[in-house]
């Protein structure tokens, strides 16, 4: 079995938050930590030696997908090429092994953070939408529709869990993100219609969902069986503030009272189980031991 | 016109409160350590259409600050509030 930890929305302030969950996170023994994007305010070079601060100055066991407020500070080009400097700079710094977050230098923009990987028969699949609000998926990018169809389609079965910032339903200040809908029908075999993933994770809504398997068409609409649809997770509850439910899709579960960090255990190549477990409403001091608010097993 | 109202309330920390225009206060966000974050909100769901035609209104800090909070009561979520009287 493996553990793969998840927290989002939360680095790079001088809140204490980041760093009592990864110290909780590495007590668990990770195979891997992804961090869901955002070192605030605007992703410079001190707020990103902040968030190594709150990381116990130790990457070596993560990976980040970026967020909106990482793009913030960012080289000024158009997009596709536009990139978020300090963001690149450091992961640059802590190149695999030093970090798990590798840089395609030879591809454009957001691309060349978009990376893979394998873990107990489940391929994980890390899709950078930081600049999603300038421009709808692929960002002008038509080559990385072309990665993500080929990672998902690559290796047979639908044992695949995508990540990135921004989820294509949310309940929360920010709500569904549109312009990520194009991603989301990406995620579906073009002419069946039947999911390649079985898992989107998000954060960005500084709160946590559930929703059951939602179709390509329509996901705000209506469940679907699990044959025809993809769960999706949302946790931004990782440390800066609570968002309210109030835009967006009402999920089949939420909490936005805690912080939190998901917990997914790689049971076996057809099982997952994501588990929330909460730190409670307030700035939890560092040692604090989070409880289970609730488990969602996923067999495919 | 509705309004988006950023202040510091009686936790120590910032909140985002949505005003509709017949006068009634919902809670968007809470419990963060600073206005910036709130502020680009606000604008992102003006520029978004979610609020459309909103006005952003910012209120003072209070005299109590976040780091005041180690000798309060355990956070409890505040109510929601205009950001100026």
């Amino acid at each position: 079995m493996a553990g793969i930890y998840w927290f989002a929305d939360g680095a790079g302030r001088v809140e204490a938050t980041p760093t009592t969950l990864i110290r909780w996170i590495r007590s668990q023994t990770p195979d891997l930590v992804i961090y869901g994007g955002d070192v605030y305010d605007r992703g410079t070079e001190g707020e990103f030696d902040k968030f190594f601060n709150q990381m116990d100055q130790n990457v070596a066991d993560l990976c980040e997908v970026a967020g909106n407020h990482d793009w913030e500070t960012n080289s000024g080009a158009e997009l596709p090429d536009r990139v978020p400097v300090n963001y690149e700079a450091f992961w640059r710094r802590f190149t695999p092994p030093l970090s798990q977050q590798p840089i395609n230098t030879a591809a454009r923009g957001g691309a060349r953070y978009d990376h893979v990987k394998d873990i107990g028969g489940w391929r994980l699949v890390f899709v950078d939408t930081g600049p999603i609000k300038k421009k709808e998926w692929p960002m002008g990018d038509e080559s990385r529709r072309a990665w993500l169809r080929r990672v998902l389609t690559e290796t047979p079965g639908r044992a695949k869990i995508v990540f990135a910032h921004h989820s294509r339903l949310s309940k929360g200040k920010h709500g569904d993100v549109d312009k990520v809908d194009p991603l989301w029908r990406d995620l579906f075999d073009p002419s069946t219609s039947a999911p390649l993933a079985a898992l989107t994770v998000a954060g960005h809504d500084h709160n946590v969902s559930w929703y059951k398997p939602r179709p390509k068409e329509n996901p705000n609409r209506n469940t679907v069986a699990i044959e025809k649809g993809i769960f999706v997770h949302v946790n931004g509850a990782g440390g800066s503030g609570h968002d309210e439910p109030f835009f967006g899709t009402n999920p089949d579960w939420k909490e936005a009272d805690s912080y939190c960090v998901t917990k997914i255990d790689i049971i076996s190549p057809t099982a997952v189980d994501v588990s929330v477990m909460s730190f409670g409403e307030d700035v939890p001091a560092p040692g604090k031991i989070p409880t289970v608010l609730n488990r969602f097993e996923i067999r495919i | 016109m509705p309004k988006l109202h950023v202040s510091q309330d009686e936790t120590g920390y910032w909140q985002l409160t949505l005003e509709q225009d017949d006068g009634s206060l919902t809670l968007l966000s809470h419990q963060f350590p600073s206005a910036e974050h709130l502020i680009q909100d606000a604008r992102d769901l003006v520029a978004e259409g979610k609020v459309p035609g909103g006005v952003i209104v910012v209120g003072p800090p209070e005299e109590s600050d976040v780091r005041a909070r180690a000798i309060r009561q355990p956070y409890k979520k505040p109510a929601p509030r205009k950001a100026v009287p």
